[in-house]
């Protein structure tokens, strides 16, 4: 589940001693955020994942399900990142953030669904039109 | 008042409080809740065409064209596989980061580093749609791909290319025009006046949003 760890992620907590700053700070009208340096880290990481997954398929890295399998965690990641420090997710309150992320989950029913009929299709055409 | 982290102990004690006994669940600015939840049933509307996208490579008996080849850019006499769309990534997201920071100095409210870093990104996005206008003109016209048809393999390439980039575009574009009216906003003093910048955080939402359509985009149409 996103979202999770402590109140920041291992990778941001490696860098904080060069950011300097606590993870969030108050400011007037108790508005919770974050320093600055947590954005340059969070853009700096969304890059290093980005050029990784161009490299991947770059390189055309063998086997392709290896590959598929890391381009897919690196944009989990990636997408990871931006909801909860870019659209500050991590700080809304809970109720707030189950209300945001727990429907999109019912895609993956839908993706369940159309997977096979995906295959199935391909199969009927196959032995029905020919082909490859 | 520290929030505690999601992973402490009692968050879902936390979860049902704030569900129960007749009290303001959400407690956020409303345009902050309302456009959260447009951006739940927008996630739906990319979801199922990615969804579809999926399902209909699936389907398709003639071979996938190669993303790496199609998108390729001709430097000189070298050829760059998919270094267009790797350039409009970079853009994007870079994109996200002067929305971010535009976010960050509107909660100090300076205006003027406000404004500056939402031009800034408003300018970003402007030059991504610039690209993928001549990215689709070079397709259309050079590659001659087609919705319903292609020379290069499956034409499922190109519905599935056509529906799920000309809609992120779309967004895009839409975003462009929303970025320039919240900069137009914080310049006039509309904020100041009103006492909040929320409504800078609020465009800077949607616009995050539209680079985490992309990255799903770039990972499962253009590298898979």
């Amino acid at each position: 589940m996103a979202l999770r760890g402590p109140s920041l992620g291992p990778h941001l907590r490696l860098l904080l001693p060069f950011l300097g700053g606590e993870p969030w700070s108050e400011v007037p009208g108790g508005e919770q955020h974050q320093p600055i340096g947590v954005y340059l880290a969070v853009w700096g990481l969304l890059f290093v994942l980005s050029a990784l997954s161009y490299l991947l398929d770059y390189f055309k890295v063998e086997p392709i399900g290896l590959r598929r399998f890391l381009i897919t965690a690196f944009a989990l990641l990636k997408a990871r990142l931006i909801v909860a420090y870019f659209m500050h997710l991590r700080f809304e309150r809970v109720g707030l953030v189950y209300a945001i992320l727990l429907p999109p989950l019912l895609l993956l029913a839908l993706v369940a669904i159309l997977l096979p009929e995906g295959q199935y299709v391909a199969t009927v055409r196959r032995l029905f039109l020919g082909g490859p | 008042m520290k929030e505690k982290g999601l992973s402490q102990p009692g968050f879902l004690a936390r979860l049902v409080g704030e569900w129960s006994g007749d009290l303001a669940t959400f407690r956020v600015v409303w345009a902050k809740a309302m456009m959260w939840i447009f951006l739940v049933s927008d996630s739906f509307i990319f979801g199922c065409f990615l969804a579809g996208y999926a399902a209909a490579r699936l389907a398709a008996t003639e071979p996938w064209p190669d993303p790496s080849k199609v998108f390729a850019l001709h430097i000189g006499e070298r050829e760059f596989p998919l270094l267009l769309i790797a350039i409009m990534t970079v853009i994007l997201i870079s994109s996200s980061g002067t929305m971010a920071i535009g976010v960050y100095h509107a909660y100090h409210r300076r205006k003027g580093y406000t404004a500056l870093f939402l031009l800034l990104t408003a300018l970003l996005g402007l030059t991504f749609v610039g690209m993928q206008a001549y990215e689709w003109t070079h397709l259309i016209r050079d590659l001659g791909f087609r919705p319903w048809g292609n020379p290069m393999g499956a034409p499922q390439f190109g519905s599935s290319f056509f529906m799920l980039t000309g809609f992120h575009g779309l967004h895009v574009t839409a975003g462009v025009i929303y970025l320039l009216a919240v900069a137009s906003r914080v310049l006039k003093g509309v904020y100041d006046r009103a006492g909040s910048y929320v409504g800078v955080e609020v465009a800077g939402l949607y616009w995050h949003f539209v680079d985490l359509v992309w990255v799903l985009i770039f990972a499962f149409f253009y590298l898979f």
